[in-house]
């Protein structure tokens, strides 16, 4: 008995200590909600004196990252495995940087820029250093360019000149790309990476080699500086490239606002440089970086309030929990220029006929794909895929060209009908089957380790069963997943769709759809030439002619290579219409819902002017979507990866 | 054991390691995928070039052709074999396989010797005693606990470790081998880091093997319970602790030394789930990591470590027990 009651007390105190650890016991108070309802977040805000620092005396910024686990670890970016993408921004600088929710472009190293006819010339901020006392100088520029020669901006260029040590003079080829564009191709890249005094050897054997080349007769065909490498040329500079990846050195050489102190498997702590040329503009002393791959642990920390920042929403259940035990945490959404979505792949049948692709896009209940892929995402139900971020088409295309697009949202009668037309019928057992009276079956491929892609393909997969077409999910192993949609494994295959990566404009996601990603899964033809021998070549160059939004027929791959240079908005317009008009009216895939991601602060130990205060208590620290521009801008540059540069300044310990 | 018997357990070994080796040469280059997909995935967004550029660069600039006969790729690894070379790694590209197990090597055996004494020294002790006072309420409640943890995933112990002593109370660090503010070297201050950041790790591995042993030296000690010579020792009026500590656990124990050995073995390959958990630089982290990349060079190196720990540390409980048990030295005889 006496054990009994003893084991009884053990177990009542087991379940004490576990409610206490499960409620948050050890969370502050007051909260931000009663900070803000007792009046502390009044008017603009600014940082207090270090003396009045309360929660983050250290002024140190705690946040997540990864890079390569020493002995991996090495100082250079383009190393295999990189030194890390969260903490690039913190280390590097480019001449300027993006804001990819608006493409607003901001300089950085860049003091001014002028556009003349046929050039940009930029003109660097003198006093520069890189980490190692160094001068940043236009050598620099030039070098990052002459080395990473496959940059895409290198394309569209002739030449980059560097008349002297701050003036850098970019000459572009001619057409050259609409003004726009021409910004946002070199604000996409951090030039401040390839310090030419480390890298000397490097940069001018790249430098030495590209000047073997010859030009390239005309603009059918692309190269670095417009020029025709031939293969054994681009061997050597491959295996120049290879070199410079492994030479180091140990530790970053940036010019950004931290240095590099040191590195663990799990940390890593940057430093204030003191030789920051913007001295002013960086709020804490140091970065210390942890690297903690479970998503279940990176929650935990979020929870226990030992970041200041982290990037990501989780599930809503998730969500909902996090916010409920610490009431310090403030969450921010945002929409991410990407969608989840399925392909279909056209080099199987019946996927070839348009009709079959449209009847099942019919069939897609797309609110209970974005409940199970991202609660918080946002679904649009009209269309299939349009190469556009969807929530830009109302901007970016006009209304009589969204007009006039085929609306997908879910119709089963519609999808039989669609069916019927080209012959097939449906069984007494409720099942499908095509001309020759097979009931078919098909395959969704996925790969195993995206969770957003594998839960709703689950649930388009039991909507195409439950409609009569047997339809089965195979998650993949994320390494083998990609090779095999690329090459039309799957009869269905799940990726990002309407997706920009890099800059957030419709000739960066058009290109995704018509030249990258989407074209393999898809499975578009290529144009196939005759080689001396009489063997069949692909030329890798989209062999794609269909009806465009006039009726006429559009040669897709021409037109694509003629967008970037058309100046005149409105002819820039009529492109994107119609190329967006054809994705959609050809159904070639279907857009899920597009991603919405967040970003979390810790107002306990980061202040600042929180966007949209106005709205936290109202919102119960969950805010909404940002409707305003003013808005948007304040929240991405909450954001990670692209902007992790913002935050040191924008914020400050409290 | 004579020095013949020993040879012949020894030749035994080697031919083992020969056969693991080329097992994991042959069937690691038939498993799917390839480290320049993934390789040449990031290539191309790194560089801003199509796919086909980037593999077709990537497969000219490294020293690996997926198309070249199984047997020339065997030769070549076998050569650098005998130099002691076990590669560089695929992925990253400066850093020898070498150098990356002499890094991970020393966490996992910090981590798994501490654990495994302990759990083998508890888990012994408390078998023992199991055995000894069955009616006791010692024997069902171990029993269950072995039962609950040997059937629980070691990684879901590591993660309910970590969220309660970690995220809750904040007792022990979150992840990792130490704090990047100590200095690494033969320092208090480091080795006491050290120990404070494995302490989550090794309770995980002796939570979960803790009960094993108890159960096998528990079905050990009741079988030598019921020899002859315990009876015997028992009339005489040996006492009970005696009995139990000089001629029941010292017997029991003969058949976990083997089991101790193996297990080792076994251990040096460290627990890819568990080391993920606590970010544990150890050498499972790395298995982990060179098999979602497909790194072949990495995942050789640190398999046919692990595969030569169980051979030799197999080879070894044969020689102790060979030494311990005078039955095995009659039948050598």
């Amino acid at each position: 008995m006496n054990l009994l009651r003893s084991g009884k007390t053990w177990a009542t105190l087991a379940l004490a200590v576990s409610v206490a650890a499960m409620s948050g016991c050890g969370a502050s108070s007051p909260g931000l909600a009663a900070r803000i309802e007792a009046g502390e977040l009044q008017g603009a805000q600014k940082p207090v004196p270090d003396d009045q620092l309360k929660f983050n005396k250290e002024k140190i910024f705690r946040v997540l990252g990864g890079w390569p686990k020493p002995p991996l670890y090495q100082g250079n970016p383009f190393g295999s495995g990189g030194i890390g993408d969260t903490n690039n921004r913190y280390m590097f600088e480019g001449l300027y940087v993006f804001i990819r929710s608006t493409n607003d472009v901001y300089n950085v190293l860049a003091e001014s820029t002028e556009d003349g006819p046929g050039t940009t010339t930029v003109h660097l901020h003198k006093g520069v250093k890189w980490h190692d006392g160094a001068p940043f100088t236009s050598k620099d520029v030039w070098a990052y360019y002459r080395l990473n020669n496959g940059a895409d901006v290198t394309k569209y260029l002739s030449s980059i000149e560097t008349p002297d040590d701050y003036t850098v003079v970019f000459r572009w080829l001619d057409p050259a790309p609409y003004p726009e564009l021409k910004k946002l191709l070199l604000a996409q890249d951090l030039q401040g990476q390839i310090p030419y005094h480390l890298y000397q050897k490097y940069v001018d054997k790249a430098d030495g080699l590209l000047k073997q080349a010859k030009p390239l007769p005309d603009r059918s065909k692309d190269g670095p500086f417009h020029l025709d490498i031939p293969d054994e040329l681009n061997k050597q500079i491959a295996l120049n490239w290879n070199e410079f990846t492994r030479s180091g050195p140990a530790v970053p050489v940036g010019t950004g606002p931290f240095k590099f102190e040191k590195v663990t498997t799990t940390d890593m702590l940057l430093s204030r440089n003191p030789d920051y040329w913007q001295p002013d503009a960086v709020n804490y002393d140091k970065i210390w970086i942890k690297n903690v791959p479970e998503l279940s642990a990176q929650y935990a920390l979020v929870k226990s309030g030992k970041l200041d920042w982290y990037d990501g929403t989780p599930p809503k259940d998730i969500l909902e929990s996090l916010l409920k035990l610490n009431p310090d945490l403030l969450h921010y959404r945002m929409y991410d220029p990407a969608s989840v979505g399925l392909m279909y792949n056209i080099r199987r049948k019946p996927f070839e006929q348009v009709k079959f692709r449209q009847a099942l896009t019919y069939v897609f209940e797309k609110s209970k794909l974005r409940e199970i892929g991202n609660y918080y995402g946002k679904e649009y139900p009209k269309i299939s895929m349009t190469g556009i971020m969807p929530s830009s088409l109302e901007s970016e295309l006009s209304a009589e060209a969204l007009g006039k697009m085929t609306d997908y949202t879910h119709n089963l009668e519609k999808a039989a009908s669609l069916l019927q037309e080209i012959g097939w019928s449906k069984g007494p057992d409720g099942l499908w089957r095509d001309p020759g009276g097979h009931v078919p079956s098909f395959i969704i491929g996925a790969p195993n380790n995206w969770v957003p892609g594998v839960n709703s393909a689950q649930i388009a997969a039991e909507q195409l069963t439950r409609f009569g077409i047997p339809t089965k999910l195979k998650a993949v192993d994320s390494t083998i997943y990609f090779a095999n949609a690329d090459k039309g494994l799957y009869d269905m295959s799940m990726d990002w769709v309407d997706v920009s990566w890099g800059f957030q404009n419709p000739w960066s996601s058009l290109k995704v759809v018509y030249w990258d990603g989407t074209k393999k899964k898809v499975g578009f033809p290529n144009v196939k030439k005759t080689g001396a021998d009489g063997s069949e070549i692909d030329t890798g160059r989209l062999d794609l002619k269909v009806a465009g939004i006039d009726g006429k027929t559009v040669d897709v791959d021409k037109e694509m290579r003629r967008f970037p240079y058309v100046q005149e908005e409105s002819e820039r317009k009529a492109i994107i219409d119609n190329l967006a008009w054809i994705a959609n009216e050809n159904c070639w895939g279907v857009n899920f819902f597009q991603n919405v991601t967040g970003a979390w602060i810790n107002t306990r130990t980061m202040a600042g002017n929180y966007p949209m205060m106005d709205q936290i208590v109202q919102s119960g620290r969950d805010m909404q979507l940002p409707e305003t521009d003013a808005d948007r801008l304040a929240v991405t540059h909450l954001n990670h990866g692209f902007n992790s540069t913002f935050m040191p300044r924008e914020y400050w310990p409290r | 054991m004579s020095p013949r018997g020993i040879a012949k357990r020894i030749g035994m070994s080697a031919v083992t390691v020969l056969l693991a080796m080329l097992l994991t040469f042959v069937l690691l280059r038939m498993t799917p995928g390839s480290a320049i997909d993934s390789w040449a995935r990031d290539y191309a967004t790194q560089r801003g070039m199509s796919l086909e550029e980037a593999y077709r660069q990537i497969t000219a600039m490294i020293n690996y052709n997926p198309n070249e006969p199984l047997l020339t790729q065997l030769g070549r690894y076998l050569g650098g074999l005998l130099h002691g070379n076990l590669g560089m790694s695929m992925i990253y590209q400066n850093v020898s396989v070498n150098e990356i197990i002499a890094n991970a090597l020393p966490w996992t055996l910090f981590v798994l010797s501490i654990s495994l004494v302990i759990s083998f020294l508890i888990g012994i002790n408390l078998g023992a005693m199991m055995a000894f006072r069955r009616k006791s309420l010692l024997d069902p409640i171990v029993s269950i606990y072995a039962i609950i943890t040997s059937s629980v995933p070691n990684f879901i112990v590591a993660i309910l470790l970590l969220v309660v002593f970690s995220f809750q109370f904040g007792w022990f660090p979150v992840n990792g081998a130490y704090d990047p503010v100590v200095e690494p070297g033969f320092n208090l201050p480091f080795l006491s880091n050290v120990l404070y950041h494995g302490a989550l790790p090794i309770l995980t591995y002796v939570i979960t093997t803790l009960g094993t042993w108890a159960l096998t030296m528990k079905g050990s000690a009741v079988n030598v319970l019921g020899e002859d010579y315990i009876v015997a020792a028992g009339i005489r009026g040996v006492s009970e602790r005696t009995l139990m500590s000089q001629y029941v656990k010292r017997n029991a124990m003969l058949p976990l030394i083997t089991t101790l050995a193996v297990n080792f073995g076994f251990m040096l390959g460290g627990s890819p789930l568990i080391e993920n958990v606590f970010s544990y630089p150890g050498m499972g982290y790395y298995i982990g990591q060179a098999t979602q990349q497909r790194d072949y060079t990495l995942m050789q190196g640190l398999l046919l470590v692990t595969s030569v720990a169980v051979i030799v540390a197999n080879l070894a409980s044969d020689l102790i027990y060979a030494r311990l048990d005078p039955r095995v030295k009659l039948e050598e005889g």
